[in-house]
């Protein structure tokens, strides 16, 4: 605490007593003050822990060890004792039972270190889920201002437990997320693989539990069809067909899922849903044009790029929508004879920059981050008025350049 | 058979368990999930240590790696070591550098995309979910779907496994457990 603090409270603790004295109030529930200026430097054992953390993720039946090196930082012999303690945080917790830490305990001289094996077995009827669990080596915690139902120990290794289960039906994909043309249609399909012993009844339907219900959707639930077997065979793969027809007059998103109905009880309710966020895509029917005159005979170089992309397929499966473009060029003699002499494919690297907080351990590390088509075409420029034409597919935005001469 | 043959025989088994004990390549147990490792470049001399520290640290989300490639640089006293995970059901692996000194690992960065398609799928299935995040990225392609480690979660929620759907400007910090969007960040700044 610095001079000035002290001198603070003292005055302040004075003219509270003071102004006590001579009003004679009585104050029946004083409020403390200053308590965390009161409360002593902490004071650590000089232990270090590596890791400090570690990550189990195993199916019922499971076991797995890892081991935990605690280094002494201090001149003199520590002891330590392993403590369970169980997060919680989680509604699913683990038991301490599954849990073992050897040797439990510990004295580890100046200087030196100790290594622990902590063994994690599950049960085979163990349920599906993630919990956490600290295994404090000390019985040291922070100083907390306030009382805290769980102390925070200081020296302690932190165990995320996820217990996970292959389920009976693997749906793939869980989400369709795409861009329609307006008054096309559409086919996708949703495999239901079974691998387990006994057949499986299933009865996909349109969910109508869409949370954005309120935001009209650029389509009725009715340009939707789904056809599907009734049942999913053990060790058989089925597909659930999901055709859509969009309406010419459509325009904005259409949000909603596909409940598959799939009749074991092992799933849980939101895994047997397909999402379905559509987005109805315009795509322009007429070109782009651009005129421009030349004064003499000269080689004329188009360049058309789309806009920057993310580095992810637009679209799914035949779906897949890749940029292109429709390039014209009409001069005094009529169309001319455009070829494609390069077409690039652009990349981006970005190594700063903004991002997600929780991303910043990738910084530095290289990870595309957009992609770019660049088609260059050349023909023999005469003299007069010229138009480019540029039809974009599947771009929100693109650019050209036209060169007159080498 | 003699007395003196059966001895020998008895040594010499002996002398091979022992034998096998100490060879510090066998303390060296591979964990199951890594079915093969290698270093591609220059091997350091202290390569089984970091190897036995490393494959402490790095783990799959609900697979198992194929291939682990390991290359390092610097000298004895720091060395940077980096390792590409690659999975035989994920296009994308899981990148982690290192820095190896004084006899221990320290993580210093991660990319982990090797995540199944089945929970890639489910984790955009939980992004699409929040509204916002729905509304922000509508024509924006797919996203990249990133592991994000307890060590780092814990900033943000709790020191668990979680998931980071990200499209261009925009990503969603997702508990695949909980079937949740706990936090969402935007390039503008906006973290909700």
């Amino acid at each position: 605490m610095n001079k000035f603090r002290c001198v603070l409270i003292s005055i302040l603790t004075f003219a509270m007593l003071t102004g006590l004295a001579a009003s004679e109030v009585v104050v029946e529930n004083p409020i403390p003050v200053g308590v965390p200026d009161q409360m002593p430097a902490p004071n650590f054992t000089k232990l270090e822990i590596t890791p400090q953390y570690g990550n189990f993720m195993l199916q019922p039946g499971d076991s797995k060890e890892m081991t935990v090196t605690i280094k002494n930082k201090e001149n003199k012999a520590v002891s330590v004792k392993s403590n369970m303690l169980l997060t919680p945080y989680s509604q699913y917790n683990m038991d301490p039972e599954w849990i073992s830490v050897k040797p439990e305990s510990a004295e580890i001289p100046a200087g030196g270190s100790q290594k622990f094996t902590i063994k994690v077995k599950v049960p085979s009827d163990a349920t599906s889920g993630n919990s956490g669990a600290q295994i404090a080596f000390t019985n040291e915690t922070m100083p907390m201002q306030y009382p805290m139902p769980v102390p925070s120990y200081v020296h302690v290794f932190q165990l995320s437990l996820d217990i996970w289960t292959t389920p009976k039906i693997q749906i793939t994909p869980q989400y369709i997320f795409d861009s329609l043309q307006a008054g096309k249609e559409y086919d996708y399909e949703i495999k239901l693989k079974n691998i387990g012993k006994e057949s499986i009844n299933i009865d996909p339907k349109l969910s109508n539990d869409n949370p954005y219900g309120q935001i009209p959707a650029a389509f009725k639930d009715d340009a939707i069809t789904i056809s599907a077997p009734l049942k999913v065979p053990a060790g058989a793969t089925e597909v659930v067909k999901v055709h859509i027809n969009v309406p010419a007059y459509s325009r904005g998103s259409y949000n909603g899922g596909i409940n598959l109905n799939i009749d074991d009880p092992s799933i849980r309710e939101y895994e047997g849903r397909v999402q379905l966020n559509f987005n109805v895509w315009r795509q322009p029917t007429e070109a782009f044009v651009k005129s421009f005159s030349m004064k003499e005979a000269a080689p004329l170089t188009i360049e058309v790029s789309s806009g920057y992309s993310n580095p992810y397929p637009y679209g799914m499966g035949a779906n897949n929508k890749m940029p292109s473009f429709e390039t014209k060029l009409v001069g005094p003699s009529g169309n001319a004879n455009l070829k494609v002499t390069k077409t690039e494919i652009k990349g981006g690297i970005s190594l700063s920059g903004e991002m997600a907080p929780w991303e910043l351990d990738s910084k530095g590390i290289y990870e595309e981050s957009s992609v770019q088509l660049i088609e260059t075409y050349t023909t023999n420029g005469l003299k007069g008025e010229w138009k480019l034409k540029v039809l974009p597919n599947n771009t929100e935005r693109f650019d050209y350049s036209i060169t007159i001469g080498e | 058979m003699k007395l003196g043959t059966i001895i020998t025989i008895i040594l010499l088994i002996f002398g091979l368990g022992v034998g096998l004990a100490l060879d510090p390549e066998k303390s060296n147990t591979r964990p199951e999930w890594v079915h093969n490792l290698q270093w591609p470049g220059e091997q350091p001399d202290n390569a089984p240590k970091i190897e036995e520290l490393l494959l402490m640290e790095i783990v799959p989300y609900k697979t198992e790696y194929e291939m682990v490639n390991i290359t390092s640089n610097g000298d004895a006293k720091e060395m940077h070591v980096s390792v590409i995970a690659t999975t035989l059901d994920s296009d994308n692996p899981d990148i982690y550098n290192f820095v190896y000194e004084n006899n221990e690992l320290l993580l210093t960065g991660y990319l982990l995309e090797a995540v199944p398609g089945r929970y890639r799928n489910e984790a955009i299935a939980i992004a699409l979910n929040d509204r916002d995040v729905e509304t922000s990225v509508r024509n924006s392609g797919d996203p990249s779907v990133k592991r994000v480690l307890p060590g780092t979660s814990q900033k943000f929620y709790v020191p668990k496994t979680l998931l980071s759907v990200t499209w261009k400007g925009i990503s969603a910090l997702i508990d695949p457990d909980e079937r949740k969007v706990v936090q969402v960040w935007k390039e503008s700044g906006t973290v909700n």
